[in-house]
């Protein structure tokens, strides 16, 4: 491995690991993996699928949003490098798919846009195989065990991802955006209802309240209504705020003013 | 692109004409094609919780989604968390003791059987698909395979929602984040709920302060006195938002 490349190798694995310890989308988040692989190993092309219930491959994340490679992974639902990785749990290598008369369909999809090698490896959970990462090549060959090791170590990167998506909403992992979103709009809901309540106010009004500290401090909406929900920010503050917002605002925006800490001392 | 039975159920509520979305024509299409009374289309949180309304149709199926979450159990629940359809032909029989108060009251509401599919990607929980019927009685084995068919076009319809969100990164700075939340409708991502329940959890915000408790212990205390006044939590929150009931404390009243 070069030095430039390992350079690279390692900001992958910190940037994936970070992402993971933040709390980022897990589509942000398999999206990014397949990025990577991309342009670290020797394919013009990556994307990842997983399994649902019934083992039907979904498309989770891919390189590029180009609808051919979109294409190859859907079609993967039938047959496929991908699908057979799926199944077997093991790394499945089609180096040159001309000579191949094990995907017939998925072959010609694949040639019809330019690509004439394919790998998978699979994305595992001890002995339970979640999906697979399908890597595409434009020219025929291997890719050489160094790069299948990263592909499969970028792979299980992916797969903790997942699991620790599954442990549940309590430990700062990635979620899907959709419940991120879903978790917002309840803790938003929530403190409009508790500054409502201490300001004797309507939820309309206590959400312009919430709006605009959130807005002058530059802090998500959520985050805000997070702090009052959980008592990191109280009431009192938010509401005093506004009634006591000047004309123009001389002595906001010190920085540490909208923080939890700040607003307890 | 996607192949089979399901994709064939998304192409044709695709193409269907309606001035609705899709996801409320899937919830149609699905309780036309299957001899149930009703369909819902719920989401849920990474635990499993029930977590929104996307659409529903066809007799009680909201009363139902309500009850559940009302109750804190159910089969839609139970199949969500254990990752198994739960199939229930006769509820007031056979849920009595997995489930006792919905058993008990959701016959009432004209809901006498529960098939509920968990819609799941990989190890992430998405959703619930929860069918139900006016009368006892279980599905068919054909029946049975045709629902497991749209719970698997649901779980796509779902995650190609949630690939039409905006653009992560730079534009979901915090100022961005804020506006655009500020001014959206009930959504969850790119999904829009047809009921998020937002005075339900606006009511839990004023319970909180009143009582001075966790949000999570107010959502509790709001379920068990709706409860023992014999109504739905959706009605009491209304009644606590318009300060027409109940907390009393240093804000109003």
């Amino acid at each position: 491995m070069t030095q430039e490349r390992e350079g690279e190798v390692t900001r992958s694995f910190v940037s994936l690991a970070t992402a993971l310890a933040l709390g980022a989308d897990i589509v942000e988040l398999l999206t990014r993996l397949t990025t990577d692989c991309a342009h670290l190993l020797d394919v013009a092309s990556a994307g990842l699928v997983l399994g649902d219930q019934r083992g039907v491959l979904h498309v989770m994340a891919a390189s590029s949003d180009h609808a051919r490679e979109l294409e190859l992974f859907q079609i993967q639902r039938l047959e496929g490098p991908c699908q057979d990785c799926y199944r077997s749990g093991a790394p499945v290598s089609a180096p040159d798919l001309s000579g191949s008369g094990r995907w017939p369909r998925f072959a010609r999809a694949a040639e019809r846009h330019g690509f004439s090698s394919v790998h998978a490896v699979p994305m595992r959970l001890r002995t339970r195989t979640l999906g697979a990462l399908g890597l595409f090549g434009t020219r025929p060959g291997r890719l050489n065990a160094e790069d299948l090791n990263l592909a499969q170590a970028l792979a299980d990167v992916a797969s903790v991802a997942l699991v620790q998506h599954d442990t549940g909403v309590d430990s700062p992992s990635v979620s899907l955006q959709l419940q991120t979103a879903l978790n917002a709009r309840v803790v938003v809901e929530q403190a409009k209802g508790l500054l409502a309540y201490s300001g004797r106010t309507s939820p309309q009004a206590a959400f312009q309240l919430l709006r605009s500290y959130a807005g002058e401090h530059q802090q998500q909406l959520s985050t805000v209504a997070g702090w009052v929900v959980h008592g990191d920010l109280p009431a009192r503050v938010v509401l005093e705020h506004a009634s006591a917002r000047p004309e123009r605002d001389d002595e906001g925006g010190s920085g540490g003013e909208g923080g939890p800490a700040a607003a307890r001392g | 692109m996607l192949r089979g039975r399901p994709a064939r159920i998304l192409t044709a509520v695709s193409a269907a004409p309606g001035p609705d979305g899709v996801p409320p024509r899937f919830v149609r299409a699905c309780a036309r094609a299957l001899p149930v009374t009703g369909v819902a289309l719920s989401l849920t949180s990474a635990a499993g919780d029930l977590g929104g309304l996307v659409a529903a149709c066809g007799g009680n199926a909201a009363a139902l989604e309500d009850l559940q979450f009302d109750l804190g159990e159910g089969p839609c629940l139970d199949a969500s968390r254990s990752r198994e359809p739960v199939l229930v032909a006769d509820l007031a029989r056979d849920g009595r003791e997995r489930w006792p108060v919905l058993a008990a009251e959701a016959p009432r509401a004209g809901i006498a059987a529960v098939f509920a599919y968990p819609l799941q990607v990989g190890p992430l929980r998405l959703g619930v698909l929860g069918l139900h019927r006016d009368r006892p009685g279980g599905l068919e084995e054909a029946v049975h395979a045709e629902a497991l068919q749209f719970a698997a076009a649901a779980v796509a319809l779902l995650l190609h929602l949630h690939s039409r969100l905006p653009a992560t990164g730079a534009a979901r700075g915090p100022v961005d984040r804020a506006g655009t939340a500020a001014a959206a409708p009930p959504a969850a991502a790119g999904i829009v709920l047809a009921d998020d329940r937002a005075v339900v959890h606006q009511a839990t915000g004023v319970v909180s302060a009143s009582a001075g408790v966790s949000t999570g212990t107010a959502l509790l205390l709001l379920r068990a006195r709706a409860y023992a006044e014999g109504r739905g939590v959706r009605a009491l929150a209304q009644d606590v938002v318009a300060a027409r009931t109940w907390p009393t404390g240093r804000g109003h009243r």
